[in-house]
């Protein structure tokens, strides 16, 4: 199985009138590009900004975050999401390096959304501050979507619809660069064999992990991604719902770097079969039940290792550390990447629930660690839902920090806030020390 | 320059063996024995005095001990406190472990000291502070100060610290985020580190699996016969959220009285909580709170009276010590009112 | 982390929860288990009459964990 991806660096982004790229300059047409992204009127007020990196900007509430992409066979990007059916992780695919879409909205009900400042002490906790974005910002055309099942679906699709239809504009152009994949089987030099665990924080009408072909994984014990189409776009985030780290990005799978390390890895130090989302329940009894068919999964891929995300803190502690004792128990070495939750202070234990056995962890940051930002010049969105509406990461006034937003603009928020702050895909260039 | 005070026992401080342990606190002008070592390597600090006291005085004595301690510290100026170095030796461990205990938790000096990783003064006292790891005995005593010293040099200057294992010391108890100097990617370090283990090589876990310490149980009581408060983690709230209950991170309970109802109703109370849903709560609070049910056990004679108000905070999210804190507050609340147990209902 | 807090205070507690591991990791003693994370005290596809039902008894069985001596963390179901 191979999947080239022809790229184009986007180095900077402008508005023009007609969506093209040239010469590392990416020009939209504002009108037409919201237009199509909002084919099926299902949003309003939409409007088209662009942010750079460096720049005196903040973005929030953001709710989905998408790399423009483009098949030239004529196949959706996202199959199942934005078009039919088809098989993705083959082929030739063109990206937009170097930048992101952002779909961002006015309200964040529950809080399910993240910020991204991309300048200043906050631009380190997100590598979306190094990216070229494309932001779109609207309301839901029928307010009584502003709920919680509801919110984030339309802002979504659009980022996605938006992303295929920027990345078209190179549809006729010879790539810069490629990236060539190739999935070999590599079964007779009988390497070690090792799969990517993906647990999915899911609660239903609530988060929404992600969808596999536009189907949600929510409740879904196990599902088998091939390692390529997690980077071709089979794999989406689903509600756009991405406090900190309990979901993650359409752009953070389709780059995952714990994939292409493992691609990178296959067929030398080891045989790469494939990623297993994990799912995850509430309830005690099915807690059990879901480690023992997640180790099942495990087992009948014969695996020797395993790689195992958790994604988010809380009740999921209690899935994910019995299933990575348990698949321990079942000879499978494993490796956690995971993020703490070690209180302001630092003192909490880190996991509600832990095993002895998860001997073997990377831990990629603290959601818990309050930031103090300045304010910036510029904020697309809607700043005043800090202290209006349930963040994980603000509070409308505190014992101690007082109120997260202030008068002069400026936050006092906890790395809940920042878009894939935690990078459990295997971007974060942080960790958690004893101190 | 920076003021120091160094805590030394009978034998190092050159009163005398075990012959002079019972030796009782003596506040000494400048540096006396190891601390004459540790002066040498001090930048821009001076230690002005040394505190000498027995083992077996702070021991058999403690708390008298303490306080006449307490009291030379309150006099002096002092920007840091160096105990020891302590090696592997008990007595002494939990001496200096006491005296930097004291100078952190009552006067908020930050102090410092050495033991072996053996001596029991480790576990009892690192969260309290910074402890080298240092030699089992005084034959490591010159490298033991200078790990001192370099560590008293970067507290006082107040350079950023790189962590317990870079630094030498024991864990505080204090877990930080820090950006790798490297930026090392996690991709990168979970990968590696699946190579070591499959091949049976060393590695290191960035996250080490902690067991919690037990509180023995309390024996049994008979509800029926007391008065019972009910508390509650799950952010539940009269509607609007009079108090601005955080929907995470509580660092502040609230208390709604309940004595003059027999059901809570839809609409009337909702959760603020940010970590599960909610709906349930929005549709009947009774399924955070049953109190229709306690109700009835009153009646039934099966408790014997019900504290008219409940306590909430939001579970999700507190630090540790907020937590412990909030607890106290509560119980010292409750029994105000002679409350004699309480029903914790979390989520 | 309340819990224990509580017992080590002296005053008799029963935690009601539904994560056991969790509550028994964190020292708690008397663990009364829960219908769920969401809705502790009863489960809400049941009738409203059974659904009452349920949280007296559920109540009746924390209780009962209050008035049960344990030597270590025990999970009343």
């Amino acid at each position: 199985m191979k999947l080239d991806i022809g790229t184009f660096h986007v180095k900077d982004i402008r508005f023009g009138d007609q969506t093209s790229y040239a010469g590392g300059v990416l020009t939209v047409n504002r009108e037409e590009a919201a237009a199509v992204l909002n084919r099926d009127g299902a949003l309003k007020k939409v409007r088209l900004e662009i942010a750079r990196p460096g720049e005196s900007v903040r973005i929030i509430p953001i709710k989905a975050a998408v790399e423009p992409r483009f098949r030239p066979d004529g196949r959706a990007m996202f199959p199942g999401y934005t078009g039919p059916a088809a098989f993705a992780g083959e082929g030739v695919t063109y990206a937009l390096k170097g930048m992101s879409v952002l779909g961002v909205g006015c309200r964040s009900i529950n809080g399910m959304n993240a910020m991204l400042d991309m300048s200043g002490p906050g631009a380190e906790q997100s590598y979306f501050s190094q990216l070229n974005q494309l932001i779109f910002l609207a309301e839901n055309a029928d307010p009584g979507e502003d709920n919680i099942r509801q919110e984030n679906q339309n802002f979504v699709r659009a980022a996605h619809v938006l992303a295929e239809y920027l990345a078209a504009a190179v549809k006729d152009l010879e790539p810069e660069a490629w990236e060539h994949y190739d999935w070999a089987d590599v079964s007779e030099q009988h390497l070690p064999r090792v799969a990517f665990l993906q647990q999915q924080c899911n609660i239903p009408n609530w988060i929404h992990g992600c969808s596999y072909y536009g189907y949600d994984l929510t409740g879904v014990p196990t599902t088998l991604v091939k390692p390529l189409e997690s980077l071709d776009g089979a794999l989406t985030g689903d509600r756009g719902s991405l406090p900190g780290n309990a979901v993650r990005t359409t752009y953070s799978y389709l780059n995952a770097p714990l994939v292409k390390r493992l691609l990178a890895e296959h067929g030398k130090t080891l045989d790469f079969v494939g990623i297993l989302m994990t799912g995850h329940i509430e309830p005690i009894d099915q807690k059990k039940q879901y480690a023992h068919i997640i180790v099942s999964a495990a087992t009948s891929l014969h695996l020797d290792a395993a790689i195992y995300m958790e994604s988010h803190c809380g009740n999921v502690d209690v899935d994910y550390m019995m299933t990575m004792a348990a698949l321990e128990d079942a000879g499978i070495k494993t490796v956690g990447i995971l993020a703490e939750n070690n209180g302001r202070d630092g003192r909490n234990p880190g996991k509600t629930y832990a095993d002895p056995k998860a001997n073997a962890i990377v831990s990629t940051g603290n959601t818990c660690e309050v930031y103090e930002l300045p304010p910036m010049d510029v904020v697309y969105g809607n700043l005043n839902t800090i202290g209006q509406e349930l963040y994980w990461g603000a509070w409308r006034d505190d014992a101690v920090c007082g109120p997260s937003l202030r008068k002069d603009g400026s936050l006092i928020v906890d790395a809940h806030m920042f878009l894939d702050h935690d990078g459990l895909l295997g971007w974060s260039d942080k960790t958690v020390k004893d101190f | 320059m920076k003021p120091v005070i160094a805590y030394v026992n009978q034998f190092f401080g050159q009163i005398g063996g075990e012959d002079k342990a019972d030796y009782a606190p003596e506040l000494r002008t400048g540096a006396a024995g190891p601390a004459q070592a540790l002066q040498a390597q001090l930048k821009d600090a001076e230690i002005t005095h040394t505190i000498i006291c027995g083992d077996n005085f702070m021991a058999s004595h403690t708390e008298q001990a303490l306080e006449q301690i307490a009291g030379f510290l309150k006099e002096l100026d002092c920007a840091l406190l160096a105990a020891g170095p302590a090696f592997n030796a008990g007595r002494y461990g939990f001496s200096c472990g006491e005296v930097c205990k004291l100078a952190w938790e009552r006067f908020h000096i930050p102090a410092l000291t050495s033991m072996n990783e053996g001596n029991p003064g480790v576990e009892l006292y690192r969260k309290s502070a910074y402890i080298l790891k240092g030699h089992d005995t005084a034959a490591g005593m010159r490298k033991d100060v200078a790990a001192m010293a370099a560590l008293a040099n970067k507290l006082l200057a107040g350079e950023p610290l790189l962590g317990a294992d870079a630094e030498g010391y024991f864990g505080r108890g204090i877990r930080k985020e820090v950006i790798l100097k490297d930026h090392r990617s996690a991709a990168d370090r979970a990968v590696d580190m699946l190579l070591h283990k499959l091949r049976g090589e060393p590695f290191q876990t960035e996250f080490l699996v902690e067991q919690e310490d037990r509180v023995p149980p309390l024996p049994p009581v008979d509800p029926s016969k007391l008065r019972i408060a009910f508390v509650t983690t799950s952010g539940l709230v009269p509607a609007g959220n009079p108090d601005h209950l955080p929907s995470g991170g509580s660092t502040f309970w609230a208390r709604y009285e309940i004595g003059n109802r027999e059901t809570l109703e839809k609409g009337e109370f909702i959760s603020v909580h940010g970590g599960y849903n909610t709906g349930y709560a929005a549709e009947n609070p009774m399924v955070l709170l049953p109190l229709d049910a306690l109700k009835q056990h009153v009646r039934d004679g099966h408790i014997g009276s019900l504290h008219p108000y409940y306590y909430v905070l939001t579970g999700n999210q507190t630090a540790k010590g907020d937590a412990v804190r909030m607890a106290r507050e509560i119980v010292a609340k409750v029994r105000e009112d002679a409350v004699q147990a309480i029903i914790l209902g979390s989520t | 982390m309340m819990v224990k807090e509580i017992e080590k205070s002296g005053m008799p507690v029963v935690h009601m929860a539904n994560m056991t591991p969790v509550a028994q990791g964190i020292g708690s003693n008397r663990i009364v288990k829960t219908y769920g994370i969401s809705f502790p005290m009863f489960d809400p596809n049941a009738t409203p009459e059974a659904q009452k039902q349920q949280r007296y008894e559920l109540v009746g069985r924390a209780l009962k964990a209050l008035n049960t001596p344990v030597q270590e963390s025990t999970v009343f179901e």
